[in-house]
């Protein structure tokens, strides 16, 4: 049992509980962030290196508590009616925005029942073929798109998800049609696309990357606005044919509506602190993801907006409602 | 109290198959191309109707009506297994860890012939819930109450 | 040939006696929580895997590797001593590996569980060391036609594990691909029997459909024989592991086949050890001269797919590691781990990382060493769990079963669907159901719809193509061999059954 002992001391290091008890403090010693997806996801990976930084900003115990299902619904309905002492928080992802236009029987409505605290991360997804396709831009797909409106697929990691809406954000805004290919997951998609089964994707960025380099695939686009520091030759899909063209994966973290003041302003100023610091962009690269910088009221716009876009793309796509 | 095994497992798939059909009529079948949700389950749903007519044909056929019958002698150690699973479902979130391990132990104690004593089931059950208790909310951290 | 550079690299990486250290607590404590009845290889990879978060990546990769190897075999150590399969490879592991504890013989089947784990395992380990980059080409080129395909055939193959009567396993396997159609319609997001019921969106875990099934319903099989106050009153000695061990060296053909046909399933991306291991299974019934040994007791069918079943794993890396499809629910646990170490799946990992690949390689080859030394001596204390007295045993397990089922999604709900499936699993042995066929069911059935439906959108309806595309085309020949084959077979039988009668009658 001694291997149990060396085992669990290290593993209370990593979550942070030997975090040192620090001067500013909200009355709370414990945060428990609820992550809505199974562990080793990427959400459940951003919180667990978020846990214990924030741990240590805050002088307090952050643990990780996995509540998966449905979308992301049933671990935000759990934050959405928990304690509001800033004791429980709730990191997801963009599900948590598309949701609300997907889905007309949410227990929760997204807007009222949460408080928004921060803009942790984000993915830029990138819009890639299979190197058969004879389209060498975004313009040329289209183009392609036109003549042949049967020919081509586009596959996605399941129904509402970001990477299946950016396709049909692309498909509304420039008129063309793609029949979509919804798989489970975002990998089994990528592999058909390597395969040529299937001719397009938008899929995150840092899974696209080494097939581009190894020129297993064809990048025409990224879906952000702007040009990603990394890729700077590859231009955005608005500069490349669709103007106002905007869409990425992001991760946010959020309480149940009616935080104390005093939990805010203390959760405000660690995040602001931790988003900036060194430490988190040598994580997040290593992560492939890029910190977020939209703190308190100005996220809270932000989900304002990203509700509503979605809104608009899954009713002009007619995704199925149930 | 004895049933003929191929009547009631003709009966059992019966009533799932046009459950399955029932619920499957609600949704969208599709066409070939472009399956809807309804479609597969509506397919299970007919085999299994199927598959029942072959037990019920059995059940007619059937030379030996003796042979093939069940008989249950006792339900206790099945209703008591039971109770104590969903006693232990209903509590854990009441009454946290340490008493809904008490609750299942005393409980499920009733369901054999041979039973525990009252004192060694009392060392059991705070044996056990001093076990999961150090081992699944203090050293594990699942996010269970351990009291109430 | 760069097979021994690769291996030395692999294997300067782990063997270093910190990184060896690693491995051992990995393994020691996957081992001590896995073998918790109804705690499955999932359960325990999720409780430990924040552990691993401190550690250097190297490191942390080996104590996943123990902990990986742990608990699968911890959770076989139980599967074959009290019938709880925590993971879908093991229970076919049950089937005959149970019997044969309740035979007294649980020693035996433990050991060769394990040895034939580790036999199929290393031999895979050199395939993927040669074959690797050929494999992962070859992966590419299944898509949903082909998957329905391979799908269709492992089911068939499979149909040989009803025990008895066929139309209740076919009726089985129905009921299983029932419960598998229960959740979030893929395709077009509908919810399908959920009732409004969030907890059910997601569908229903193979955990607690076996739990049910198979755990739950042998307690109270149990408590339902009179006088019997202990299930096993023998124990497990020295002298029986080097008999255990001999028994083995009669195994090689049901070993190497289980590993031809792991290797084969595992290397393909996103099939999974699961189905190689029920048609491992029937491969054995089917090659056995006689077939009514298994669901007794027989050896192969505990050998036959735990070789599978490792053998899949080690082979399901390649697709993992290099396309990031993971064969199953632990092995996309298992890639998400290696992402928080910086490492993202693609086709160059195994060029461009080699110490990684090859010492993730290496390390698990070593801790399903470190694995074999650790449990080889105390498989006599494991089988004496046996020879408790059942009325302090079953709470026990019950208990476990809760907090395993709890575990899986954090949930109290899965604990109220847990007590309902063990009525209907109670009520379907009383009318001698086999259990097997309804996990496949489970497994395979969600997958069959999702490459059927695809592979008609993208083929826009015309089933030509499952002829028409050389590898589906292929796989469903093969099919119709097995139907072929078994249809042959039971007219030859019954034949010979026939005659032997008319013979007796005649004496």
């Amino acid at each position: 049992m001694n291997g149990f002992k060396t085992l669990a001391a290290t593993g209370l290091l990593a979550l942070g509980l030997a975090a040192s008890a620090q001067a500013q403090s909200y009355p709370v010693d414990q945060i428990h962030i609820t992550v809505p997806f199974p562990a080793g996801g990427t959400t459940d990976i951003l919180a667990r290196e978020l846990a214990g930084p924030l741990g240590e900003e805050l002088g307090a115990t952050v643990i990780v508590e996995n509540r998966p299902g449905a979308g992301g619904t049933v671990g935000s309905n759990y934050v959405a009616h928990a304690n509001a002492d800033g004791s429980q928080l709730l990191l997801t992802a963009t599900h948590h925005v598309i949701n609300p236009g997907l889905r007309d029987n949410l227990p929760y409505d997204t807007m009222e029942d949460f408080s928004e605290v921060a803009l942790i991360a984000l993915v830029p997804n990138a819009l890639v073929v299979h190197p058969d396709v004879p389209a060498n831009s975004v313009a040329e797909l289209i183009e392609l798109a036109k003549e042949d409106p049967d020919g081509l697929n586009f596959g996605s990691s399941g129904v509402g998800g970001s990477n299946h809406l950016s396709g049909e954000l692309f498909k509304s805004m420039t008129g063309i049609d793609m029949l979509h290919v919804p798989y489970p997951g975002a990998a089994p998609a990528m592999t058909d696309l390597l395969g040529g089964h299937i001719p397009v994707m938008f899929d995150s960025l840092p899974t696209v990357v080494p097939h581009v380099q190894s020129g297993k695939l064809r990048i025409l686009g990224v879906t952000t606005a702007e040009r990603v520091s990394s890729l700077p030759d590859v231009p955005t899909i608005a500069e490349a044919g669709v103007p106002g063209y905007a869409a990425a994966s992001w991760f946010g973290l959020y309480g149940p509506a009616g935080l104390p003041e005093d939990a805010r302003t203390s959760l405000d100023a660690a995040l602001t602190k931790l988003l900036g610091s060194e430490e988190i962009a040598t994580t997040f690269k290593k992560l492939n993801v890029e910190p977020g910088e939209l703190v308190g009221s100005d996220f809270e716009t932000f989900v304002a907006d990203e509700i509503e876009k979605w809104q608009g793309v899954v009713k002009s796509a007619g995704v199925e409602l149930q | 109290m004895s049933l003929s095994k191929p009547l009631l497992s003709g009966l059992i798939f019966l009533s799932l198959g046009g459950f399955m059909i029932a619920h499957a009529t609600g949704l969208r079948l599709g066409t070939v191309s472009a399956m809807g949700p309804g479609f597969f389950p509506m397919v299970i749903g007919i085999l299994m109707c199927l598959v029942s007519a072959v037990f019920l044909g059995q059940a007619c056929t059937s030379k030996h009506p003796a042979v093939g019958t069940i008989s249950v002698a006792s339900v206790r150690p099945l209703l008591l297994v039971i109770t104590a699973l969903g006693a232990f479902a209903i509590s854990i979130d009441k009454f946290g860890l340490i008493l809904s391990t008490v609750l299942l132990v005393t409980i499920s104690r009733f369901a054999g012939d041979e039973r525990l004593g009252w004192l060694p089931t009392a060392v059991l059950a705070a044996v056990l819930s001093a076990f999961v208790g150090y081992l699944f909310w203090y050293v594990l951290k699942l996010p269970l109450q351990l009291w109430p | 040939m760069d097979l021994f550079a690769n291996l030395s690299l692999g294997f300067s990486v782990a063997l270093s006696p910190a990184n060896l250290l690693y491995c051992l607590v990995g393994v020691t404590v996957g081992t001590l929580i896995g073998v918790l009845p109804g705690i499955g290889p999932m359960a325990t990879i999720a409780i430990l895997l924040p552990v691993t978060f401190g550690l250097d990546p190297v490191a942390a990769l080996i104590m996943l590797a123990g902990i990986y190897y742990g608990s699968m075999y911890g959770s076989a150590i139980t599967s074959i001593l009290l019938n709880t399969p925590g993971h879908a490879a093991s229970a076919v592991v049950c089937l005959d590996g149970y019997p044969l504890a309740r035979n007294g013989q649980g020693g035996l089947a433990l050991v060769i569980s394990a040895l034939s784990s580790f036999v199929g395992g290393s031999l895979a380990i050199i395939l993927v060391m040669t074959f690797a980059p050929m494999v992962a080409e070859f992966g590419l080129r299944f898509s949903s036609p082909e998957y329905f395909s391979m799908l269709i055939l492992g089911l068939t193959a499979a149909a040989g594990l009803s025990q008895g009567s066929f139309i209740k396993g076919i009726a089985m396997v129905l009921l299983g691909l029932g419960i598998g159609t229960v959740g979030t319609d893929l395709t077009s997001g509908v919810q399908r029997f959920t009732f409004d019921n969030w907890n059910l969106a997601d569908g229903i875990n193979f955990v607690i459909l076996a739990m049910g099934f198979f755990a739950v319903t042998e307690i109270v099989f149990n408590l339902e024989q009179k006088g019997r106050s202990t299930l096993v009153h023998t124990r497990f000695a020295m002298a029986d592991l080097t008999a255990a061990v001999r028994s083995f060296a009669r195994m090689w053909g049901a070993v190497l086949r289980g590993f031809g046909i792991g290797f084969t399933f595992g290397a393909l991306p996103g099939s999974g050890p699961t189905i190689a291991t029920f048609v491992a299974y029937s491969a054995e019934k089917s090659v056995a001269r006689d077939s009514s040994r298994f669901g007794k007791g027989a050896l192969e069918g505990v050998a036959g797919p735990e070789s599978a079943n490792n053998s899949a794993s080690i082979a399901g890396l390649i697709p993992t590691l290099t396309l990031g499809v993971p064969g199953d629910a632990i092995m996309a646990m298992m890639l998400g781990a290696l992402l928080i170490f910086g490492i993202t799946p693609g086709p160059g990992v195994i060029v461009d990382e080699p110490e990684l690949f090859w010492g993730l390689v290496a390390s698990l080859w070593i801790g399903n060493v470190l694995l074999l030394a650790l449990n080889i001596p105390l498989i006599g204390v494991w089988a004496r769990v046996l020879t408790i007295p059942y009325k302090l045993l079953y709470p026990s397990i019950l208990l476990f079963i809760c907090i395993g089922v709890f575990s899986i999604n954090n949930r109290t709900f899965d604990i109220g669907l847990l007590a309902l499936f063990s009525v209907v699993g109670y009520v379907l042995a009383k009318l001698d159901f086999p259990a097997a066929p309804v996990l496949l069911g489970l497994i395979l059935g969600p997958m069959i719809e999702d490459h059927l439906r695809r592979a008609l959108l993208m083929g826009r309806g015309d089933f030509s193509m499952f002829f028409t595309r050389p590898i589906s085309a292929i796989l469903l020949l093969a099919t119709l061999g097995i139907v072929i084959y078994v249809i042959v077979s039971t007219i030859q039988q019954a034949r010979q059954a026939r005659a032997r009668d008319e013979t007796e009658v005649r004496q």
